[in-house]
């Protein structure tokens, strides 16, 4: 009795220092959790943004309602190679703006970079589809959908419904 | 016997545990500090993007309705929307003690005017306000803007109260409506960078100040109907440095070099641009 007392007294200095080092990791990952504070609070500052960009959207095709139809807002399809338009008409301005506004293009240079939102595979894009009130995309040309990837998330939006 | 033996800490341990509880106590400081900083740096950036938020919806709230007569007004229905780029904001018949506060070196000056009811118009006006008169450049965070937005109600007929005349428009959100002269405009978003209006006509061409220096001229009032989309630049910063470096930023809101205005800021501040663009139905359709 009194021999396996004495064997279990305290702690030994290892099994302290190990105690230690499983405290230290769990340190390092709670310090891992403000990056993700951080990141979170950039991806609501861009889905603010996208919210009045998609109103923009919205607004802008109410403004031209002639061009409700599959050539017109109905060709818009763009990814992060996108071309500029070089025509005249309004509904080409209008391509180049969405785009040129979705990409945050030419608003402020940090240390001499354009912030210009990440768009380098398929998730990361920022899309405009017209779409049915199905959700088919490009056929009957009855309302618009945003699709908008920033870092993992997935998000689909949609804004609306233009009335020839 | 044995048990003696064992009784207490040797010198050796002692200082092993004092070095071992102090290694924690640094780690803890540590990680507090993180904590702090990177709080400091979500809670900043929540009040660029609640603070801008707020102000774009107000400012598109305004534009949809500018322009708007109701059919019932007596009163002129001339002046609809307006903007100045590029210089000091001027205010008719008011040239008053905080006019000097104004940002004149690029940012741009909007003012519309709607109906509220048959018997009201308002004229809305936003701009840029510095809060120290003696710096008005934003240069490495020596001075900061907000964005103002001033409402006066009936801005061509005179405003008369007790049996005095107060001149043109009775300024909405004065404390004392008798101190006219002192009624500064009200903040609706601090530490505002820049502030661009873009106006542009339905064949998306980009159209000048439309109205020069008389809104009331047959040919200012035709240019205030081409107006049919308007586009807004917003760039705030955080209240406070959340950066450990500094950093050069250099705002190029709408197409350097041509109407836009740019500005080129080293500091540690963090800084966000919000663009909302937005169809004049009231205006198109006059």
């Amino acid at each position: 009795m009194m021999k396996k007392l004495n064997s279990n007294k305290g702690f030994s200095i290892i099994e302290s220092l190990v105690c230690l080092v499983i405290i230290g990791i769990g340190f390092v990952a709670v310090n891992q959790l403000t990056a993700v504070a951080i990141q979170s609070v950039d991806r609501s500052i861009e889905k603010n943004k996208v919210n009045f960009l998609a109103e923009m959207i919205v607004e802008d095709m109410m403004g031209n309602p002639t061009a409700a139809t599959s050539s017109g807002f109905g060709s818009f399809n763009e990814n992060c190679t996108y071309a500029a338009k070089s025509g005249d008409a309004l509904l080409d301005k209008q391509h180049n703006k969405w785009v040129d506004k979705l990409k945050a293009k030419q608003q402020i240079k940090i240390n001499n970079k354009y912030k210009i939102p990440r768009c380098d595979s398929t998730k990361d894009k920022k899309k405009i589809h017209v779409i049915n009130t199905k959700g088919q995309i490009n056929s009957n040309l009855t309302g618009v959908r945003l699709n908008f990837f920033t870092g993992k998330g997935k998000q689909k939006k949609y804004l609306g419904v233009i009335v020839k | 016997m044995t048990l003696k033996k064992k009784l207490g800490m040797t010198l050796v341990e002692v200082l092993v545990a004092i070095v071992i509880g102090v290694i924690s106590v640094a780690a803890l400081f540590y990680s507090y500090n993180i904590f702090n900083k990177s709080y400091q740096s979500v809670v900043d950036k929540v009040k660029i993007s609640s603070s801008s938020r707020n102000a774009l919806s107000t400012i598109l709230k305004d534009l949809r309705n500018a322009g708007y007569c109701d059919i019932n007004y007596n009163g002129s229905c001339d002046r609809l929307i307006e903007k100045k780029d590029n210089r000091y904001a001027e205010i008719k018949n008011y040239k008053v003690n905080w006019y000097q506060y104004y940002r004149g070196d690029g940012t741009d000056y909007l003012a519309l005017e709607y109906n509220i009811s048959p018997t009201e118009r308002v004229e809305i006006r936003y701009y840029l306000v510095a809060y120290d008169r003696n710096n008005l450049k934003e240069a490495n965070g020596r001075s900061t803007f907000y964005l103002a937005r001033e409402e006066i109600e009936n801005p061509s007929i005179d405003y008369t109260y007790q049996g005095q005349n107060y001149g043109l428009g009775k300024r909405m959100n004065c404390q004392n409506l008798k101190r006219q002269k002192e009624c500064a405009p009200i903040m609706i978003t601090p530490f505002v960078s820049d502030f661009q209006v873009v106006f542009k006509d339905k064949k998306g061409k980009e159209l000048n100040d439309v109205c020069f220096n008389d809104c009331t001229l047959q040919i200012a009032i035709d240019n205030q109907k081409e107006v049919h989309t308007v586009e807004i630049y917003l760039t705030v910063r955080s209240p406070n440095q959340i950066y450990k470096k500094d950093r050069t930023i250099i705002i190029t809101n709408h197409n350097p070099g041509k109407k836009g205005f740019q500005q080129t800021i080293t500091d540690r501040y963090h800084r966000e641009t919000f663009f909302a663009s937005t169809y004049l139905r009231n205006i198109v359709l006059n």
